[in-house]
């Protein structure tokens, strides 16, 4: 029996659907995907790549008429999120406009930060992990590795991945704003996944030679700190010692955020005076928000820092514009090409 | 032409030699206002470039003024305006020259076309400073009048520091915010400037003192000492409790600009005019 390639459906709940705290809702925790993919094989879904970053809660799926349903029903499960609230932030895109939803997904067109790299990476580690679990087929097989090629072509065509729009080029372009040089400031990055890496990277890249790599897994810290010739410490005794850094990056998937109101009032306090930069990129929070925050004390989260870098896109919105013309008829041939592979009807 | 030429070689002061050297450092101004934009295909110091221009017009005119009638430009409001200007100007270059630290050219040179615009109304009269007699007056002018052009320095300076400070702390990053320098090295110079402009009023204060001693005590000007001794000693204040680590960030950058307030009176208070 032939599969009918128009079943391919993308449910997609983004920072365009879904604002900051809302998302925190919608986070995969360890050992979702695990769950996302048995109760997908269960509905008996034909293949299902699952999407989960900080930004974005996406699933594509090939499968019968009720695919969108088992897609819902499975992320439900996944996350653990409310029903309703979910419902409400999560956007079905059918067919071709799922393909070129991806296209762009993996061009960074649909980032927070236009033209941003480190999505397509993030899609890469997704098609792999549900290629590994034997949940892609010849319909997702093909469109992912076009969508590969496209925002590769799209980077390397376009002007939409120059300047800065990396969250930790960003936030060192903030830390380069309250301290002029990173060589004298002593950093502190909690969090070694990989927008800490990305961090790390920027921070030394642009002159920081005091950076400290905190997180729960002392290996982990241990590990990155080394590979930038920085120092490492357990998750206890940097926030023990927060006080001694000049700029802490919290970049760590967390429950609660490491330093709460009070203690961000104590950690101002004992800077006495000296300023301090807090870049808080985890989602949910590594750091309570505070209405106003204590004197000589700057604190920015991921929207900020998406500000940040989205203005500093306004010149390329055409070149944006000129690269989704351009993947739209790709992903126009991509979804012909699977619609006629005889592998897809067979 | 040529009777053109004659007057501006007798008086190279005068409001049309003015107003064009304003005129150059408002399109300094301008100038690094547009460069800032994406959307100008202008070198970013374009603007900076245009400002060292300005100033060596400048210098070039105060020194052939003081060359030709040997006196020094301090004795009409005009002629102060004119020198702080200068001032101005030159400590920003002298900044971004030796300690890599550039104030806002836009700030600066739209700060020094105003005093010259101003001056260039006012009128910069043919008045030579009588300093016969008093040897120490002309040290002690000179070191005011540096010590104002610190204070303004460092009033802009701290302007700088709020503005960069209320970007950060409102996560306004664009705009003229992003053209503004980075706060530490603000905070570092706006201390060094502060230090600088005390000591440099305490000179003056101190010479001028000791010239007055040496004469009739009834020449002091009371309101002028004592606009000039408030500014010293709230320059001094400050300067302490920056020391001391009472005063810092935003607190001693707005505590600078108060001490701005009663150095622009004695600055008044010391011009010919208001004698």
């Amino acid at each position: 029996m032939s599969l009918p390639v128009r079943n391919l459906v993308a449910l997609s709940a983004t920072h365009r659907t879904a604002g900051l705290d809302e998302r925190a809702a919608f986070t995969v925790p360890a050992g979702g995907a695990e769950i996302f993919y048995a109760a997908a094989r269960e509905a008996g879904l034909a293949e299902a790549v699952l999407l989960a970053t900080c930004n974005r809660l996406e699933a594509y799926a090939v499968g019968d008429e009720a695919a969108a349903l088992h897609v819902r029903a499975a992320l439900l499960k996944a996350t653990g999120a409310p029903a309703l609230a979910l419902d409400h932030h999560l956007r079905p895109v059918p067919g071709l406009q799922a393909v070129e939803h991806l296209f762009g997904v993996v061009s960074g067109l649909e980032s927070q930060m236009v033209g941003e790299v480190e999505i397509a990476g993030q899609v890469k580690e997704a098609y792999a992990d549900a290629l590994a679990r034997g949940m892609t087929g010849p319909v997702l097989n093909r469109i992912f590795q076009r969508a590969f090629q496209a925002g590769a072509w799209a980077r390397t065509n376009t002007g939409i991945s120059q300047g800065q729009v990396s969250l930790g080029n960003v936030a060192v372009e903030l830390a380069l704003r309250v301290f002029g040089s990173l060589t004298e400031a002593r950093v502190l990055v909690l969090g070694t996944g990989e927008v800490g890496r990305q961090v790390v990277q920027a921070l030394v890249s642009r002159g920081a030679n005091q950076v400290s790599v905190a997180s729960r897994t002392f290996e982990n810290a241990r590990v990155l700190a080394e590979e930038f010739a920085g120092s490492s410490l357990s998750l206890a005794d940097a926030l023990r010692q927060a006080h001694a850094h000049d700029v802490i990056i919290g970049c760590a998937s967390v429950e609660r955020a490491f330093l709460d109101g009070a203690a961000l009032v104590d950690l101002a306090a004992r800077r006495a005076g000296r300023p301090l930069l807090l870049v808080d990129l985890g989602v949910p929070r590594n750091f309570a928000a505070l209405s106003t925050p204590p004197e000589g004390t700057y604190l920015c989260d991921l929207d900020d820092l998406a500000r940040v870098s989205n203005a500093n896109l306004q010149a390329r919105l055409a070149e944006v514009k000129r690269a989704r013309v351009a993947l739209a008829e790709k992903a126009a041939r991509a979804w012909g090409a699977a619609n006629h592979s005889p592998s897809a009807e067979a | 032409m040529s009777h053109l030429a004659a007057n501006l070689v007798a008086h190279p002061l005068t409001r049309e030699c003015l107003l064009g050297c304003a005129a150059v450092f408002l399109a300094a101004a301008v100038l690094d206002r547009w460069a800032a934009k994406d959307t100008a295909r202008l070198s970013p110091v374009s603007g900076l470039w245009l400002l060292r221009l300005g100033w060596v017009l400048l210098t070039i005119m105060l020194a052939y003024q003081g060359l030709r009638h040997h006196t020094l430009p301090i004795a009409t409001p005009a002629e102060v305006l004119l020198s702080i200007a200068w001032g101005l100007s030159g400590l920003s270059l002298f900044l971004d020259l030796t300690f890599n630290h550039r104030l806002p050219t836009w700030a600066i040179a739209g700060t020094t076309a105003g005093c010259l615009t101003v001056a260039a109304f006012l009128g910069v009269a043919m008045q030579p400073l009588d300093t016969t007699g008093k040897p120490l007056i002309v040290m002690h002018v000179g070191a005011a009048v540096l010590a104002y052009c610190v204070l303004g320095a460092q009033a802009l300076n701290s302007a700088a520091y709020l503005l960069q400070h209320r970007a950060l702390a409102r996560q306004k990053f664009g705009g003229i915010y992003a053209l503004l320098p980075a706060l530490v090295p603000l905070d570092r110079i706006g201390t060094q400037l502060l230090g600088a402009a005390v000591w440099l009023l305490g000179l003056s204060l101190v010479i001028g003192a000791t010239d007055w001693a040496q004469r009739d005590l009834a020449l002091v000007a009371a309101p002028k000492l004592s606009a000039a001794l408030l500014t010293w000693l709230a320059g001094l204040f400050v300067l302490v409790q920056r020391r001391r680590q009472y005063f810092h960030g935003a607190t001693f950058a707005r505590a600078s600009l108060f001490v701005a307030v009663p150095a622009l009176l004695a600055l008044w208070l010391s011009l010919p005019a208001s004698r």
